[in-house]
């Protein structure tokens, strides 16, 4: 009677486990399918893409990425998301580091209703203010300029950015910067010499963050860029059109719109997750 | 080196009151240790007299001034704290120098002042590492060696052994020791552990609720505590006590529980005249009972017999914990006492050495 009991539990567990397995592959499945399949089509001639049913072994080919990558739209389109990101990267460090000092260790008036604020604007969905920042960059004639794209891009990664670096600073020990006082360091030289090169792993993944972040957007560039900066997630589309879909250089330029941020990301995991859950526990 | 003075010194955190009207007076060259349980406002004084913490109320003196508004930097102190607070990205040489970098002090005097810091420390060979590098007792060298280089006029410090193991804790008592002695600088060292204050302290201050309790010398307060949470407090293990009636008899007074009946002796009974009829807190040291005894050998005046519930084996000694009604008694005997859990034993007290302590203002009567 025991054993029976005992292997009916024995059942259940495995039942149980291969059910969470079961649920957690198709999780991995849905996000991780649209992409194999981008993948997968990019290496298959023209007349393989729409072959019904679709093929996963055929002869690949690396045609459609030679045509991506000598269409000027392309090649200028991943330039510019380049210096974009870059800007957007650096001057959202510019920012976000020093603030997250000040809100996790400096006193101020209104400290914890600011650092708050900061957060609550990074709630407000894009769709929402495109047409206020179009009309603004427009009267400010900043349509169409890297000043302009950089500037609305840090709405969305500077506010997510301090809040980022404000938990890495309050992860040092106060001692630590106790001991600074008695040695007699100022409050910008605490910063400087004693909190900022602890931190530089989480300045990392804030500036990681803030690369991806500013690379993927599709929205605001679609709307504020013309043929000078338009990025690339924008001139993607320029392979779709009314008479034609090429859809072979279409997923082609989209591997390689995505391929460095997987690369960084895989590389970086450890730390994106530890940044991202170092929030959660403290809060 | 300089005396240090705290008058009046009260600290709030808000609501709460921290530290209440606090006066201490640290001699120059002094050891002085603020011994307490946690809570009881000692690193609070501490902080306060490193200027980390502003006081609500009253004065700290370093030397001849009053350092209330001065800055940290400018007290002429140094701290070491309970985790070193090491900068981790620095190594030893860096860590021990950075205060003298920060007052502009020249190179080489700078690499002087650490080579014969870190000779006399030991840590000579470790000057290129990195904190992460090094172990417990190592970054403790390193805490102190960046006090040192420093020259205050005060040390203080916070709990610094509280991290190390129990072994490394004792080698690094005797260090520090030795260090105080060589340098002669008025210490100031927190500690919860009374064993580690005892052992260290020229004198104790106990604290409790954010106040003292006493300020003496360790031999002074283990023999002659005032109340009763200084005499539970000092001591290891601690005193036993046991609530009892005063009562009058034709041989003298007793004091008296339900399982146990002493007789007082004739000069403590002086004392304990107004408490006939009433109850008082009975307290005796573990090596104050002695036992077990053959019942032929015991004065019955003095004797008791009880069930040993638990024997604490240390080597050296036992610990017999006894039950003798409600009360519980720890016995320190011989290592070779021939006690068994779950039997019966008899032991005397001296009572010549017990204490009475008043139920409701838990201070000494006799």
């Amino acid at each position: 009677m025991k054993e029976s009991c005992s292997a009916k539990s024995e059942k259940k567990r495995w039942l149980r486990s291969g059910i969470v397995s079961g649920l957690y592959f198709l999780m991995i499945f849905i996000w991780a399918f649209p992409v194999f399949w981008v993948v997968l089509t990019s290496f298959k001639g023209r007349t393989e893409i729409f072959t019904l049913p679709p093929t996963i072994i055929f002869k690949p080919t690396i045609e459609h990425y030679i045509e991506a990558l000598l269409t000027h739209d392309i090649l200028s389109g991943v330039v510019n998301s380049f210096i974009v990101a870059c800007g957007v990267t650096l001057i959202t460090l510019i920012i976000a580091v020093p603030a997250g000092y000040a809100f996790s260790r400096i006193q101020f008036p209104f400290r914890d209703r600011l650092s708050f604020f900061a957060l609550l604007a990074q709630m407000a969905p894009p769709i929402g203010l495109i047409i206020p920042c179009f009309f603004l960059l427009s009267r400010i004639r900043m349509l169409d300029t890297y000043t302009g794209l950089i500037a609305i891009h840090m709405t969305l990664t500077v506010p997510f950015s301090i809040w980022l670096m404000i938990t890495y600073f309050q992860d040092l020990p106060k001692s630590l910067e106790e001991a600074a006082i008695m040695d007699g360091v100022s409050h910008f030289n605490m910063f400087r010499k004693v909190a900022l090169p602890n931190v530089w792993g989480g300045v990392g993944v804030t500036a990681i963050f803030a690369f991806i972040e500013s690379w993927n957007e599709f929205l605001y560039a679609v709307v504020l860029t013309g043929s000078r900066t338009k990025t690339a997630p924008v001139a993607i589309f320029g392979f779709l059109a009314a008479e034609e879909s090429r859809w072979g250089p279409f997923t082609a330029t989209g591997v390689l719109i995505m391929a460095p941020v997987i690369m960084v990301a895989l590389v970086a995991q450890r730390q994106i997750v530890r940044g991202m859950t170092m929030g959660a526990t403290k809060g | 080196m300089a005396e240090v003075r705290l008058v009046n010194v009260t600290k709030n955190f808000g609501k709460v009151c921290a530290v209440k009207n606090f006066n201490l007076h640290i001699k120059d060259g002094e050891f002085l240790i603020l011994v307490g349980p946690s809570g009881c406002g000692k690193s609070t004084i501490l902080r306060s007299i490193a200027g980390l913490e502003v006081i609500s109320d009253g004065e700290i003196h370093i030397g001849d001034r009053i350092v209330n508004d001065v800055h940290p930097r400018d007290r002429d102190i140094a701290m070491v704290f309970q985790n070193y607070a090491l900068y981790p990205h620095m190594d030893v040489f860096q860590n021990m120098a950075f205060s003298l970098m920060q007052k502009k002090v020249p190179k080489n005097e700078i690499n002087q002042v650490v080579a014969n810091t870190s000779k006399l420390l030991g840590i000579h060979d470790l000057l290129g590492r990195k904190p992460s590098q090094l172990s417990g007792g190592q970054r403790q060298r390193v805490a102190l060696g960046r006090a040192i280089v420093r020259s205050p006029q005060v040390f203080l410090f916070d709990e610094p052994l509280s991290n190390l193991d129990a072994k490394l804790r004792i080698v690094m008592r005797t260090e520090l020791l030795d260090l105080h002695q060589k340098l002669k600088i008025t210490t100031i060292y927190v500690t919860h552990d009374q064993v580690e204050a005892m052992t260290m302290g020229d004198r104790l201050v106990v604290m409790s609720g954010g106040r003292i309790r006493q300020v003496d010398t360790p031999q002074n307060l283990y023999d002659h505590p005032v109340n009763l949470f200084v005499a539970g407090f000092i001591g290891s293990p601690p005193m036993n006590f046991v609530e009892c009636g005063i009562e009058k008899a034709p041989q003298g007074l007793h004091a008296k529980t339900e399982a146990l009946d002493f007789q007082i002796p004739v000069d403590r009974a002086g004392g304990l005249q107004k408490y006939i009829g009433r109850n008082v807190i009975l307290g005796i040291r573990p090596e104050h009972i002695v036992g077990p005894l053959s019942e032929e050998k015991v004065d019955k005046r003095d004797a008791f017999r009880s069930v040993v519930w638990l024997v604490e084996r240390l080597g050296s000694e036992k610990l017999v914990h006894l039950r003798a009604g409600d009360s519980t008694l720890v016995v320190k005997t011989a290592r070779h006492a021939d006690v068994k859990t779950g039997e019966k034993a008899t032991f005397v007290v001296h009572m010549e050495s017990a204490y009475f302590f008043d139920k409701e203002t838990e201070e000494l009567i006799v």
